[in-house]
């Protein structure tokens, strides 16, 4: 829960359950979303715009798995490809039936939550590592159908998909995109804030906790863990969709096994169970690689003699040092490091 | 007075002279965006060809004569670690730089360079790489590639193999075939890695024209990038019949795939052919006398003594093995091209004024240049963005690397391509 100065309390359930309680709350909102929709677009340049649109991507499909694993308790080793699923439905409508991209958002939506709903489906009989295994299959079974899908997916070549539109309006640079999917990202913290600060979110973290314990309170375990399932899928599918139209195509390529892992990193290392270390995560993890992508080569050039070895592992020690520091010295991830901080201000110069 | 007055006038003078002197003097230095993969899986292959592109660059702007006087091109590397979106992000940033960059690679690896394709097309920069693969050429936009279009590749070998179907070939392997099936036609099958490049060879325009040629096609298989075991696909090849089998790999899996023929006793049962960026030193180093016979399909110089000597004596200066011979030509060639598009944009519009788009008329317009360290022709039209029409074959001749076929017809079977049968 959110910390807040001495003396503020909350005198309606109205006020409990809102997200921003103090003027200082709707400050720093305000200062955020200027820096973030007005100051960063305007000041940085195609590269850095590129790389942030890719992290609030990646962001938004995170917030979903967060919601399976973090609250509820259920490990998927499948995510990359429900994002796979929503891109290729948002291609599918795209270049099969000529819809617009804002038209096949909501069908990506559903249609993955959808897929994802069926393949939580043995989340009624398995949990814990069993669950896992499931989630995995579902990955493989998914790229099959992708590859093996003809016209219709593209096969191996995959699908090219249109910029998204608003009358004939084209939005196709790095900015313009920055400004859509920033959109998308805001709306979906503030629903998956919604969502975890809700009735939902408390189910779930009830049966992350004891499934036994809240099914004897009288939650239906079995449902609600396919719900999960769905809104991660629905997340995902968002997250797809975004991502085909940006990339302009959708290839099953785009969506490697290896960043099934990376999203459990991401949730991980940011701290399960809370949607700003999600935001952490992605953010700490994915910098790392780019900042490996810079410098990586400036060391083999400094250094020839380790360039083809040491610079070439690089990103895959740093990625797994980085991941083993934090399990045995911060297990709780950059969220509960940022809750330390904030605390610690909060009630500066008194220690405790 | 006077005397003082035009000694003032002759200073001023020629302090408006100097900085245009200076100016001219200057060097342009080109940007070229160099985006390898030096931390994934292609990495060890990677780190060979970079090293090469880097011999070459510093090679290029020493050597008089290469570039005109005053030019030179800056190679600026990025490592993608074959991430698609890393990838995008170090294109983005390195072209947002100025001044702009007038060619970049893709990331050598066709995920990376199919992303990078609508970006080029868009910023108006040529990316020239090596990849063939069909979303890559086709439609074709502003992505060249070395190589021949991989359907081509396909049908070459095809080719070669009908050439070959009779008792007098000199190739042991396809003469015992034919001498066991004679009565039948020879047949083509193909072996590739469970991925889009492993996949993208089986384009439906391959059977009619392998119908045509009196070739029959065998049903593909397909291994893992990393196979622990691939007998049962070999198996099942060997039991379609398949006389020849193209493998749509590199050379670990290649050799792997040997080794498992070798261990269940079929590998006389076929002929095998490496795919253009395959290594046939490599698939010897690996699999050694197994892959006696082996042939592959590629306009690269895998033997060093076809390269110009400056090129031998920079690789011996490396002591790297000459399994990697390979690699480096292929790296020499690919900025031999670009090297040639620079002098010819420069000869065109001169040396201020050129940028990706120049690149891009004179690429278009590049017929039958003959790059170093490469055998096959170049010609690119703005339908297309494959540089090489032909090929040549080298064979394992008993651990010796031998080039049986100078130069071999490579079909166009993209769609509208001349060679589709209609």
């Amino acid at each position: 829960m959110s910390r807040r100065p001495c003396g503020t309390f909350d005198v309606s359930y109205e006020k409990d359950i809102c997200v921003f309680r103090t003027p200082f709350h709707w400050i720093m909102l305000v200062v955020l979303l200027v820096l973030y929709l007005i100051v960063f677009p305007l000041l940085a340049e195609d590269g850095a715009l590129s790389i942030m649109n890719m992290l609030y991507i990646t962001i938004i499909a995170t917030l979903g798995l967060n919601f399976l694993l973090g609250y509820c308790g259920q490990i998927s080793l499948g995510h990359a490809i429900f994002v796979a699923v929503g891109g290729y439905i948002t291609g599918i409508f795209m270049t099969h039936f000529g819809f617009s991209w804002w038209a096949t958002l909501p069908l990506s939506l559903i249609g993955t939550a959808i897929v994802g709903l069926f393949f939580g489906l043995p989340s009624l009989r398995l949990k814990g590592f069993y669950i896992a295994m499931s989630t995995l299959a579902s990955y493989f079974i998914l790229v099959w159908i992708i590859m093996h899908g003809g016209a219709v997916t593209g096969g191996i070549n995959g699908l090219p998909i249109d910029v998204p539109m608003i009358g004939s309006y084209e939005i196709c640079s790095q900015r313009q995109f920055y400004y859509l999917i920033a959109a998308f990202l805001a709306l979906a913290v503030f629903v998956a804030k919604s969502i975890a600060r809700g009735r939902l979110g408390r189910i779930f973290i009830a049966i992350r906790d004891d499934d036994l314990a809240a099914e004897v309170m009288g939650i239906n375990v079995f449902g609600y863990k396919l719900i999960a399932f769905a809104i991660s899928s629905a997340y995902a599918g968002i997250a797809g969709s975004l991502f085909a139209t940006y990339w302009g195509f959708i290839s099953f390529e785009q969506f490697p096994f290896t960043d099934n892992i990376w999203y459990l990193g991401y949730v991980i290392v940011g701290g399960m169970g809370s949607i700003v270390g999600t935001i952490f995560g992605v953010f700490f993890l994915k910098l790392l690689g780019y900042f490996v992508m810079i410098v990586g080569p400036m060391i083999g050039s400094a250094l020839p003699s380790i360039a083809g070895s040491v610079v070439s592992s690089m990103l895959l020690i740093f990625n797994g040092a980085v991941i083993v520091a934090f399990l045995i010295f911060e297990p709780r991830g950059l969220h509960h490091r940022w809750e330390t901080i904030r605390s610690s201000m909060q009630i500066w110069p008194f220690t405790y | 007075m006077g005397k003082r007055l035009f000694g003032v006038f002759m200073l001023l003078c020629f302090l408006a002279v100097l900085p245009i002197s200076v100016h001219a003097k200057e060097d342009v230095s080109y940007r070229i965006i160099g985006m390898y993969d030096l931390t994934g899986p292609y990495s060890g292959l990677h780190q060979v060809i970079l090293r090469g592109i880097k011999d070459f660059v510093a090679w290029a702007n020493e050597e008089p004569g290469y570039f005109p006087d005053g030019v030179k091109w800056d190679h600026e590397i990025y490592d993608t670690g074959m991430d698609m979106q890393k990838c995008v992000a170090a294109y983005q940033m390195a072209t947002s730089k100025k001044p702009e960059p007038i060619i970049t690679t893709g990331g050598l690896a066709s995920p990376t360079i199919i992303a990078i394709k609508p970006l080029a097309k868009r910023k108006k920069i040529p990316c020239i790489d090596g990849s063939s693969a069909r979303p890559i050429v086709h439609p074709a936009a502003w992505s060249f590639s070395m190589q021949g279009c991989y359907e081509g590749m396909i049908a070459a070998s095809a080719k070669f193999l009908k050439d070959n179907w009779n008792a007098n070939t000199p190739y042991k392997l396809i003469r015992k075939r034919y001498e066991e099936n004679k009565g039948r036609n020879p047949r083509l099958g193909l072996i590739g890695w469970d991925n889009a490049f492993g996949r993208a060879f089986d384009q439906k325009e391959i059977k009619p024209y392998l119908k045509q040629l009196g070739v029959d096609w065998v049903e593909p298989e397909y291994v893992p990038v990393s196979p622990t075991d691939t007998t049962p696909q070999i198996l099942r090849l060997v039991k379609r019949g398949a006389d020849m089998i193209y493998f749509g790999m590199y050379p670990n899996t290649h050799a792997t795939i040997l080794k498992d023929a070798a261990r269940v006793g079929v590998r006389d049962k076929f002929q095998d052919m490496a795919f253009w960026a395959d290594n046939i030193i490599q698939i010897r180093t690996y699999a050694g006398e197994i892959a006696n016979e082996t042939m592959m399909l590629t306009g690269y110089q895998p033997d060093t003594n076809e390269w110009e000597p400056a090129f031998k004596k920079m690789f011996e200066k490396t002591k790297m093995s000459e399994d990697y011979a390979l690699g480096y030509s292929l790296a020499m060639s690919w900025f031999d091209v670009y090297g040639e598009s620079i002098r010819r944009a420069v000869k065109k519009v001169g040396p201020e004024k050129v940028t990706g788009r120049v690149i891009y008329d004179v690429l278009t317009s590049m017929t039958d240049y003959k790059c170093m360290a490469y055998n096959s022709l170049i010609t690119f039209k703005k339908n297309k963005t494959f540089g090489p029409s032909t090929a040549s074959i080298y064979q394992n001749q008993n651990g010796k690397i031998v080039k049986i076929v100078d130069s071999i017809y490579t079909p166009n079977l993209l769609p509208g391509g001349e060679d589709v049968v209609k």
